[in-house]
């Protein structure tokens, strides 16, 4: 009897149906003071109402989890609805075109500490600002103006130690530019390609 | 993809080609072995480019018997000049491949332009043209 009891709880008043169901009048009965299974279950899902009080917890939780949707919902609309785009998101070869700036600086910085490397390292540094020049036309940026005067110049080191380190640096961003060139649209492909293959030339040509 | 996968079909057959008459008018052992690997070189990616379209059931144009060269190959200078001008044309050839290809046959034509590029930079460090590098390999001058 009790564990009848105990479950019946959940739905009480099927319990109290059940134990009508001998009394002459049932549909009255029923009318009167106990809702339906599928009255509650209506009145649950729309307001949590008071038939819920034979099982806090689980009234606590649907409250909570009604909350819960509810927030998430203004959520979801308010980024759709209310909130402006985000100002700018950087172009997906904004790290190309910063790395081509910083190839040619670099470059730049060798010339100043190493004037006998200009002949040979001169040309590499042009094919960078090439780069940054085509790439920042095709994000729709300006370009930072820089020129070797303004940029501090490097300890000077022996010159094969200056070559050996702008070799590497070159097949790091050979790497950078395939990988970008693997993931960028059909329209940029080419231009990407010509890039990663033009600082493989430079790796080959600091050789 | 098929038209510019033929192009660049027709631009290895040339190389293969061209570097036959390279290969008589060098004189060096470095030079000779330089050559033979970029024959090769050459001789892989038109394998690879001939199954790809049997693969895509692209018919490719028979490949002409002879070509007119550029210029007379007479010596190592000129020989040294068509080699630049060969691997300059095969990056040109493979450059369109990049736009209407994705994932492992870009990564392909990326690698064979980038392939070609670098020996047209070992050719003109040869033949002592300056600069070795073009800012932009595989486009057109």
């Amino acid at each position: 009897m009790d564990k009848r009891l105990y479950a019946a709880g959940l739905e009480s008043p099927a319990a109290e149906t059940e134990r009508n169901a001998l009394r002459p009048e049932p549909v009255e009965r029923r009318t009167e003071s106990a809702p339906s299974a599928a009255h509650g279950a209506s009145l649950m899902v729309l307001t949590g109402a008071v038939r819920m009080s034979v099982t806090r917890h689980s009234r606590r939780w649907v409250l909570g989890a009604a909350a819960g949707l509810g927030a998430a919902g203004l959520t979801g609309c308010g980024l759709l609805d209310d909130e402006p785009e985000p100002p700018e998101v950087p172009d997906p070869l904004q790290p190309l075109l910063d790395e081509a700036v910083a190839l040619a600086a670099s470059y730049d910085r060798a010339i100043v500490s190493q004037p006998g490397l200009a002949t040979r390292l001169t040309p590499l540094a042009d094919d960078h600002r090439a780069h940054a020049t085509e790439l920042a036309r095709l994000i729709g940026k300006s370009l930072p103006s820089t020129s070797a005067s303004s940029v501090p110049s490097a300890p000077a080191g022996a010159a094969a130690e200056t070559v050996a380190s702008l070799r590497t640096a070159e097949q790091t961003a050979q790497k950078n530019a395939v990988a970008a060139c693997k993931s960028a649209p059909a329209d940029r492909a080419a231009l990407v390609g010509s890039i990663a293959a033009c600082r493989a030339t430079h790796a080959e040509a600091l050789r | 993809m098929n038209p510019q996968l033929g192009a660049a079909l027709a631009a290895e057959e040339a190389a293969i080609y061209a570097y036959g008459v390279i290969g008589v008018n060098l004189n060096s052992r470095g030079d000779e072995t330089e050559a033979r690997m970029a024959e090769q070189a050459h001789r892989v990616r038109r394998d690879y480019l001939v199954a790809r379209m049997a693969q895509l059931k692209a018919s490719a144009a028979p490949s002409p018997a002879g070509y007119d060269l550029p210029f007379p190959v007479t010596d190592r200078a000129s020989a040294l000049k068509l080699a630049v001008q060969v691997e300059d044309g095969v990056a040109q050839s493979w450059r369109p491949v990049l736009g209407v290809t994705t994932g492992a046959d870009r990564g392909t034509a990326l690698a064979a332009m980038t392939e070609a590029a670098v020996r047209a930079t070992r050719w003109r460090r040869l033949a002592e043209v300056t600069p070795v590098t073009l800012p932009f390999p595989g486009r057109p001058a």
